[in-house]
């Protein structure tokens, strides 16, 4: 094996057990060389800037700086080197986030050992991997989940807040839709300002406007 | 000469100027003396004779040859703390006589006030002036004493104020002889009654505008007195409350009660607040009621004892004491619940890691146990079941881990933990979760806004699946200008939501509105049996940081 084709890897990792586990793993194979190992994110960025591995394969949960932060920095200062994440998560919004900050490959802890070693291959070869069940397919559909849906504000309004604007649609003055409902001019004041407030409405006009868009209240003819 | 100037400068009445114009003989000075011993020594005179007078004898004879006793007197008037004077009526000025305290008090000399017929009269100040005539002209023509205070200007141009004692003396067939009399200086006197007016307002101004009503009853239980407080504070007029019952500012159902504790009080009366420890209220004319606060002080008057009673609306206080009590309350509800609810989640943790956790580790140590026992390619199989082992014990683990608090609330914020938090739960009860946000897709706001927001979605939720035994609800977050709003809803089966706020069952509303309370914001529930349940808890966002992307600070280096 050549020294071209030899990838370097920094490990980074809390626990020293794991870090050993993981060199292990990957010195096992003839191809990959560990030249650096970090207990923590900041050590971690040291070594990268300093070693420039063609890998740093990284715990996504550490203490003080975490694994997300580490991504976020490194892809600034050295583009150089691919990330591979690892991570008890098997949660798509770990895995965006760490993809969005610039890693390579999500790996998971629980997965097999050879699914590193070919996350960091991949990873080297410049490609994106994750690991299974995780898939692109599976990150779109939580993009498309938490993107933020369009929030029917009408729906927001309390029970009393859609009697008065129902009431306040029709034409009446506070003080009457006190009295429907049983409620002082002063409370049927609130609720009508809230409401207002709630639906972003200035104006009286504007407050009939909705309410026949929405069909709180139908024209009369 | 000297007659006519007094004449025109001292204008006295018509008929007194018949009167001084009548021959007046020349006033005996034995006579004048005479006279003043009376005042001042009437036993000397009735023994007839008083050895001085025979010893003595005045240096400067008078032409009325009456030398020892002159002196004698002349001493005498001329070191009481007075003023003596005398006028010859029928005779010039010249023939008057002012003792010489006169200087020191007004500043002129003896002579000075002799030589000018009229410098008394100028002397006196305009508004005495009038006064001064009126009282002479009955001094002269009835004969009555003269006693009267008139202000007097000295040289330097201070009034003096004197009182004055005089009186007419008539010859033997009636004709008026002359006057004569004291004047004392009672400026200090003056200026004291005039401290003790102003002192007086003072007093009658704090009485009447103090900030609390004051009522002074007598012992028939009347109202005496009331300051103007009384009118604002119960509405009635002073008018209308004088000589009324005291009764009249008690509520009704307190009258009877008050009429026999006010005559206990009369019995024994001493300065105490009124009805210790109980909750005290006036009626005001409209029939309104307040708490008030009430202070006794028993006080002598002309006519035996008075009360006071000094009355406080604490309507505010009351109010604020009130709230403060609510508050208490509630902490000393929410503490015990706390730490009720640390026990039971230790109770949890505890049996988790020994059930879970523990009896994993168990299986996983006998089956690698087993495995070493085994020979070689018998041991494969033990490795691979431990490594099944393994795995489960590393989702517990996590899964523990997550419940607790899950550290992706902090790595990645509200939107991702809800929807994981969702996921689980429809997982675990089989209840859909429609989630729709706005306005939070990347925002991050401090770390106690998100916990809150998360731990109420998380309460609200288990709660549905609790009570509400529906298959779906909604949960909302949006934010409007300083707030983020959370909402929960469901149609399921409601409950009262105002009892269960106030009671202090299991349900967590109690610890949600504390939450919303903590960040400045509130917690409303709409709720009815049957009806559904809307929670909604608004938090004020208005510290909280925008952003999520950013700078690390790398000043934090470890070691």
């Amino acid at each position: 094996m050549t020294v071209e084709n030899t990838i370097t890897v920094v490990l980074a990792d809390d626990h020293q057990v794991v870090r050993q586990g993981l060199k292990a793993l990957l010195e096992a194979e003839p191809d990959l060389k560990v030249v650096g190992e970090a207990g923590d994110g900041l050590q971690a960025i040291r070594w990268v800037e300093l070693l420039s591995p063609r890998i740093l394969v990284l715990d996504l949960m550490m203490p003080g700086l975490n694994g997300l932060d580490v991504v976020r920095q490194l892809k600034k200062g050295v583009p150089h080197t691919q990330v591979v994440i690892l991570s008890m998560y098997a949660n798509e919004a770990y895995v965006l986030e760490a993809l969005s900050n610039g890693a390579s490959a999500y790996v998971l802890k629980d997965s097999s050992s050879a699914d590193l070693v070919h996350a960091v291959r991949e990873a080297a070869a410049g490609r994106r991997y994750l690991s299974p069940p995780l898939s692109d397919r599976a990150i779109e559909v939580y993009q498309e989940k938490a993107r933020a849906a369009t929030l029917d504000r009408y729906e927001t309004l309390t029970a009393r807040e859609r009697a008065v604007l129902h009431l306040a649609a029709e034409g009446h003055t506070n003080a009457e839709v006190a009295t429907r409902l049983g409620i002082s001019a002063r409370t049927a004041e609130t609720h009508r300002s809230n409401l207002m407030h709630k639906l972003d409405l200035h104006t009286q006009a504007e407050l009939i406007r909705y309410a026949l868009r929405r069909g709180i209240v139908q024209m009369e003819d | 000469m000297q007659n006519d100037k007094w004449k025109t400068e001292y204008p006295l009445p018509e008929n007194l100027t018949e009167l001084s114009s009548q021959a007046f003989e020349l006033a005996a000075a034995q006579a004048t003396l005479e006279n003043l011993a009376s005042v001042f020594f009437p036993t000397s005179l009735a023994n007839g004779r008083n050895p001085l007078f025979d010893t003595q004898k005045s240096q400067e004879q008078s032409e009325l040859d009456l030398p020892g006793v002159e002196a004698i007197y002349r001493t005498l008037v001329e070191q009481i703390p007075a003023v003596v004077f005398m006028a010859v009526l029928d005779k010039g000025i010249g023939e008057a006589y002012v003792s010489p305290q006169i200087e020191e008090l007004l500043g002129f000399s003896q002579a000075e006030w002799l030589n000018d017929p009229v410098r008394w009269y100028h002397q006196i100040h305009p508004d005495d002036k009038d006064r001064w005539s009126g009282d002479a002209a009955r001094l002269f023509l009835s004969g009555d004493s003269l006693r009267s205070v008139y202000r007097v200007m000295a040289r330097d141009g201070h009034a003096v104020s004197f009182h004055c004692e005089a009186k007419m003396v008539r010859r033997d067939d009636g004709r008026p002889w002359f006057i004569h009399g004291v004047a004392f200086d009672i400026s200090d006197l003056k200026r004291a009654e005039e401290a003790q007016q102003k002192s007086e307002e003072m007093l009658r101004g704090l009485f009447e505008f103090a900030p609390d009503t004051i009522v002074v009853v007598n012992q028939q239980g009347k109202i005496a007195r009331a300051n103007t407080q009384v009118e604002t504070m119960f509405g009635y007029t002073r008018t209308e409350l004088i000589g009324e019952t005291i009764e009249t500012l008690l509520p009704e159902r307190f009258r009877g009660r008050h009429i026999d504790d006010r005559s206990t009080y009369i019995a024994e009366p001493h300065t105490r607040p009124m009805g210790a420890g109980l909750k005290l209220y006036g009626r005001r004319k409209n029939g309104s009621e307040f708490p008030v606060d009430i202070m006794l002080s028993p006080m002598k008057w002309d006519d035996g004892g008075m009360v006071i009673a000094v009355i406080r609306d604490i309507t505010r206080r009351s109010q604020a004491e009130e709230s403060l009590s609510d508050y208490a309350d509630r902490l000393k509800f929410l503490s015990r619940r706390l730490m009720e609810v640390q026990e039971t989640e230790r109770r949890n943790i505890a049996r988790e890691l020994h059930d879970e956790i523990g009896q994993a580790l168990t299986g996983l140590k006998l089956t690698l146990e087993m495995g070493a026992r085994l020979p070689a390619d018998g041991a494969r199989a033990s490795l691979e079941q431990a490594q099944v082992l393994v795995n489960e014990l590393m989702a517990r683990a996590r899964r523990l881990s997550l419940d607790l608090r899950p550290a992706m609330l902090d790595d990645l914020g509200l939107v991702p933990t809800l929807l994981w938090h969702i996921e689980h739960y429809t997982a675990q009860t089989r209840v859909r979760v429609h989630f729709r946000h706005s306005g939070l897709e990347t925002r991050r706001f401090s770390a106690e806004v998100e916990t809150a927001a998360y731990r109420i979605v998380q309460e609200a939720l288990t709660n549905v699946a609790r009570h509400a035994r529906v298959v779906e609800a909604t949960v909302r977050l949006w934010t409007h200008e300083a707030l983020l709003s959370i909402q929960v809803e469901d149609c399921g089966s409601g409950f009262d939501s105002e009892a269960a706020l106030a009671s202090s069952d299991t349900s967590g509303l109690a610890g949600m509105r504390e939450r919303a309370v903590l960040l400045g914001g509130q917690l409303t529930v709409e709720s009815a049996p049957g009806d559904g349940t809307r929670l909604t808890a608004e938090l004020s966002i208005a510290d909280s940081p925008v952003a999520n992307s950013g700078e690390i600070l790398r000043e934090e280096q470890p070691g």
